[in-house]
């Protein structure tokens, strides 16, 4: 029978329950009278004749029982009794159902929170046409694993021997920084290269103007470009008239033609604010060293992933035939674009997911042991309905029905709680967490919400409710009578205090871990003085600073004189502010934002061969003033910094850090050695190395500085690759200052803006700021670790609290007998504390046990200290017992004031 | 009257479908009928007639309606539902088809072995 006619038929009854039921009691009636009626008519005696038709009828009730359970009705009928019947003891027992909605709420805030959090960026669909087949390829190192970008080069290649992919797109994985010249000034903006075809595989529409064309991306210097909606409504106040108006970007002029609709933001972090077009049509197959980009393609209907893996595979075997030198050991990656875009959050998602299931855990415990305590003064009651025919079955169902009850209680404020929960998390994440305005509750979530609050209700109840069930009647029946296993009861209830404080203390540990890094992180010498010090950076733009039309020719820009001048220029003109010390510039500050996305440059050294398969040295590359290390004190460790007399004319020298040093000549002097860049082979003179400077945290406190050369930003190349040209067109300016003051900052500010309005000028604040940007990620781990953490703590102390308490109570008898036989309070005390120490110790050795297991996962987010640390560990135990004993001593303490007569004629 | 037959598993709800396909019967008379056809030889325990009843209706094989039985009292009257003659038909063919098969083999002779 179908599902329909069952769910319309029991509707039927539902609706119509009280006419049915008389209608059926007719109808029996009818029966056993017409029945009695026609025994009359054969001669029997009335009164006969209506006992033989009751009879031969049999019991009317349990017929139209029989009925009742065809109709599904039974089975409402007693959950609603059930359901009834557990509303009712949750609001007599309002401390206890306070106590247990309260801790569930808690958490299921928490896995709540956590899970729309996962949801956002590894569950949920991504919001674009066909989001499911959508799929990234990578160029993956055969012999190392490591992931590599996608040149234009190789998407020509794959798109000719492509039989598995709809489509083939690029675009790049993070929003490169550019200047936007346009009448209202210069700004700082975000560009999100994209082949045009990119925007139709999305199926992404414009909210004005068009999309990006296949021609547009053929045009060299005029281009074509759309904007993102964010950047277009908070610039432009959502002009219309945006559409065809011209900017300069650099030396090109870019058109708007359309902006997107809103919502759109491919990678998440919404930092882009413009589109722009790549050629990959103009670029020749063999053209493949280029590798930054992002392959996003979408699979053919009936295409699985594992298909286009192979297929793919077969293609990079024959590119590494055809072109040796660019694909040899090169294979490919195909997974679904979602995993590619922000899978690796997975890894600081996960822990805390496990993190908040602790503490959800810890919560079930507690109220179990609760539940537990309550269970013996209602053995009773357990005892009547067992009397009058309950099955066991039927008993744990419905204590069942009341936890799951309870559960939901908890679950609904928990619920309640997380649209709270979700914007806090939204707001303490760092600034590069993906899609954090993407966090919110929706159908998955509220469906994990209710499974979890279901799924603990049978957690919390099952335990009590098996206990609760076993009935030995004669027992449980007389008054005053001593449950038939105390023993084993207090048992189970010292388990789960046990696990809860093992659990509390791998959270606990995680937290203290956390922190410990975070307080480390935070004092970490950067390897300079950041106090005092005040930086902003400008961009320099437009056909003075640089050009580009040799590039056709010749692969590079060319960076004029002017930048040199202007940077002379602008040291001196600060220098001269009064407060200002001394003054030094850099390519890029270290540990700020956009120091990150530069690559490190290849070198060879002097009189080394060239390692086996030309594969050069790297290191990390920064033109600076001379007065550079002084402003920032980093120590000249050997040798001398560059000077003013180092210039493009004289030999070119360069300085290296002790990491270079200790790397490339352990047991030699680097002083007079001799290197050379590889960026630009034909005007790239060979260096002698100076000097030697202490290390720099490059990129963050707890990232170890890898080796980095520095040179004078007057002996560079005129010439530049255009991957590097941001670089030379970009200056930190750093000033160390005798005083930190508002009127300092604007004034400085307003000198560089000054001097050339067309160049921006930004990001103006302290390096100390800087520097404490760098740890947001560890201050939001420790700080959610820290909350998880306490939260577990309290749960974890009220349980204790708890079973204390209520050994206390069973155990008055035995306590009142001990005094009266002339035990001290000392010793009563004694005896309530030595229970909480062992549970406690217990609980301790088995999270310790636990916590081998558990650390490891947050190993990687460590700083200066190991995930086996020690002190930490010891610290974080000492004080869960300490806690734990407070939480024994205050019950411990009641059972010493206990009356010995009053608990003796209790019983 | 000889020794009553107990209703074999299953059958009972054939009975009925085979009693009210005849016209409309109250549940009572659906027991007389079939008591009736019967001879007086299968034993029905009255009152489990009725879950029988509204398991029928419950899957649509029969429709009731309140009407007056012969002694003017108010009844509830069962009627055959198309889906109910469709599904009496194969039923009939079913048991004949299983009757005859059961009984061929409890009458097999060894030569025919």
């Amino acid at each position: 029978m179908s599902l329909f006619r069952r769910l319309r038929s029991w509707l039927r009854w539902m609706m119509n329950r009280p006419r049915l039921e008389r209608e059926m009691e007719t109808e029996m009636r009818f029966h056993i009278d017409s029945f009695a009626e026609d025994l009359m008519r054969r001669g029997v005696p009335e009164q006969e004749a209506r006992r033989r038709a009751r009879i031969e009828f049999g019991g009317i009730e349990s017929h139209k029982d029989a009925v009742r359970v065809l109709h599904g009705l039974r089975w409402w009928d007693e959950l609603w009794a059930d359901l009834r019947y557990a509303l009712r003891m949750i609001r007599r027992n309002p401390g206890f159902t306070a106590v247990a909605v309260l801790s569930l709420a808690l958490g299921v805030c928490a896995n709540t929170t956590i899970f729309s959090a996962i949801n956002a960026l590894l569950f949920r669909r991504l919001p674009y046409q066909d989001g499911d087949r959508l799929v990234a390829i990578m160029n993956q190192s055969l012999k190392e694993g490591g992931r590599q970008g996608v040149s234009p080069g190789d998407l020509v290649n794959w798109k000719r021997q492509n039989t598995v992919f709809d489509q083939m797109e690029l675009t790049n994985t993070f929003a490169s920084k550019n200047v936007l010249v346009g009448a209202g000034g210069s700004e700082r903006v975000g560009i999100q290269y994209a082949t045009p075809g990119l925007f139709r595989l999305l199926g992404v529409k414009p909210i004005l103007g068009r999309l990006l064309l296949d021609e547009d991306a053929r045009q060299t210097y005029a281009t074509n470009v759309v904007l993102s909606y964010g950047y277009w409504h908070r610039r432009f106040g959502n002009d219309p008239q945006i559409l065809g108006k011209t900017f300069f970007m650099d030396t090109s002029t870019v058109a708007v033609v359309g902006v997107l609709s809103p919502g759109f933001d491919l990678l998440g972090t919404g930092d882009t604010d413009i589109y722009q077009p790549i050629p990959v049509e103009g670029a020749s197959a063999s053209e493949m060293k280029d590798r930054w980009l992002l392959a996003v393609a979408r699979l053919k209907p009936g295409i699985e992933l594992a298909q286009a893996q192979s297929s793919m595979d077969v293609v990079a075997r024959r590119l590494e035939q055809a072109y040796p030198d660019t694909n040899k050991d090169l294979g490919m990656r195909v997974m679904p674009l979602r995993d590619a875009l922000f899978g690796w959050t997975g890894q600081i998602l996960y822990p805390l997911f496990a993190a908040v299931a602790f503490v959800l855990l810890i919560a079930c415990a507690n109220i179990a042991n609760l539940m537990l305590s309550r269970a013996s003064s209602r053995r009773k009651e357990m005892g009547i309905r067992s009397a009058l025919g309950a099955s066991r079955f039927r008993l744990i169902r419905q204590m069942l029905t009341e936890s799951v009850l309870l559960a939901l209680l908890g679950g609904m404020l928990g619920l309640a709680l997380s649209f709270w929960g979700t914007r806090t998390f939204a707001t303490l994440v760092p600034q590069w967490y993906p899609q954090a305005t993407e966090i919110r509750i929706d159908g998955r979530v509220l469906a994990f919400t209710l499974f979890i609050s279901i799924l603990t209700g049978i957690m919390f109840g099952l335990a009590p409710a098996l206990r609760a069930s076993k009935i030995e009647l004669t027992d449980s029946l007389k008054e005053g009578g001593r449950s038939s296993s105390p023993g084993s009861r207090h048992r189970t209830r010292s388990t789960f205090v046990v696990a809860e404080i093992a659990l509390a203390l791998v959270l606990l540990v995680s937290a203290g871990l956390m922190m410990n890094t975070f307080l480390r992180v935070l004092h970490a010498s950067p390897g300079f003085r950041s106090d005092r010090v005040l930086t902003l950076d400008f961009r320099l733009t437009g056909t003075k600073y640089l050009d580009v039309t040799p590039m056709e020719k010749t692969g590079f820009d060319i960076v004029t004189p002017q930048v040199d001048i202007y940077c002379q220029q602008v040291l001196e003109r600060v220098k001269a502010l009064p407060g200002v010390e001394s003054a030094g510039l850099i390519d890029w500050l270290p540990m700020s934002q956009e120091r990150s996305d530069n690559p490190t440059r290849g070198f060879t050294i002097a009189g080394r061969p060239v390692g086996q398969g030309g594969e050069k040295p790297n290191a990390f590359y920064s033109a600076i003033s001379p007065d550079y290390f002084r402003v920032m004190q980093i120590p000249l460790l050997k040798g001398r910094a560059p000077s003013e007399q180092d210039t493009y004319s004289t030999p070119w020298v360069v300085v290296i850090n002790e990491a270079m040093a200790r790397m490339f000549w352990p047991n030699q002097d680097p002083i007079g050695q001799v290197i050379t860049l590889d960026t630009v082979p034909g005007e790239e003179k060979p260096r002698e190395i100076v000097g030697v400077v202490g290390n720099v945290k490059q990129f963050a406190s707890r990232i170890d500085p890898g080796p980095e050369i520095y040179a004078s930003y007057l002996q560079q190349p005129k010439q530049s690759p255009s991957m590097f040209t941001e670089t030379r067109l970009h200056k930190s300016l750093v000033l160390r200052t005798s005083f930190e003051s508002q009127s300092l900052i604007d004034s400085v500010r307003t000198t560089v803006a000054g001097m050339d309005r067309a160049s921006p000028v930004f990001g103006m604040t302290t390096v100390r700021d800087v520097v404490l940007n760098s740890t947001t990620g560890e201050r939001f781990y420790t700080q959610l670790l820290g909350c998880f953490a306490i939260t577990a703590l309290m749960l974890a102390a009220i349980g204790i609290y708890g079973v204390i308490s209520y050994s206390v109570l069973e155990r008055s008898h035995e306590i009142g007998v001990r005094m009266a036989l002339g035990a001290q309070s000392k010793q009563v005390l004694r005896l309530m504390l030595r229970e909480g120490l062992i549970l406690s110790s217990l609980g301790v050795a088995l999270g310790v046990a636990a916590s081998f297991l558990a650390t490891p996962l947050i190993a990687s987010f460590l700083y200066g200290v190991k995930a086996f640390d020690l002190l930490t560990w010891s610290l974080v135990s000492g004080f869960l017992m300490g806690v734990t004993l407070v939480a024994t001593y205050i019950p411990g303490r009641r059972a010493t004031r206990l009356d010995p007569m009053m608990s003796l004629r209790h019983e | 009257m000889g020794k009553q037959i107990d209703l074999l598993q299953g059958t009972l709800d054939m009975l009925i479908l085979k009693a009210v396909s005849l016209g409309p019967l109250h549940g009572y008379g659906v027991l007389l009928r079939i008591q009736q056809i019967s001879g007086e030889q299968l034993e029905i325990q009255q009152g489990s007639l009725y879950p029988a009843l509204y398991r029928l209706e419950h899957r649509g094989l029969i429709a009731s309606e309140w009407g007056e039985s012969d002694n003017k009292r108010k009844a509830k009257f069962y009627r055959l539902t198309a889906t109910g003659r469709r599904q009496l038909k194969s039923e009939t063919e079913k048991w004949k088809r299983m009757a005859s098969l059961i009984a061929g083999i409890l009458c097999a002779t060894p030569e025919e072995i």
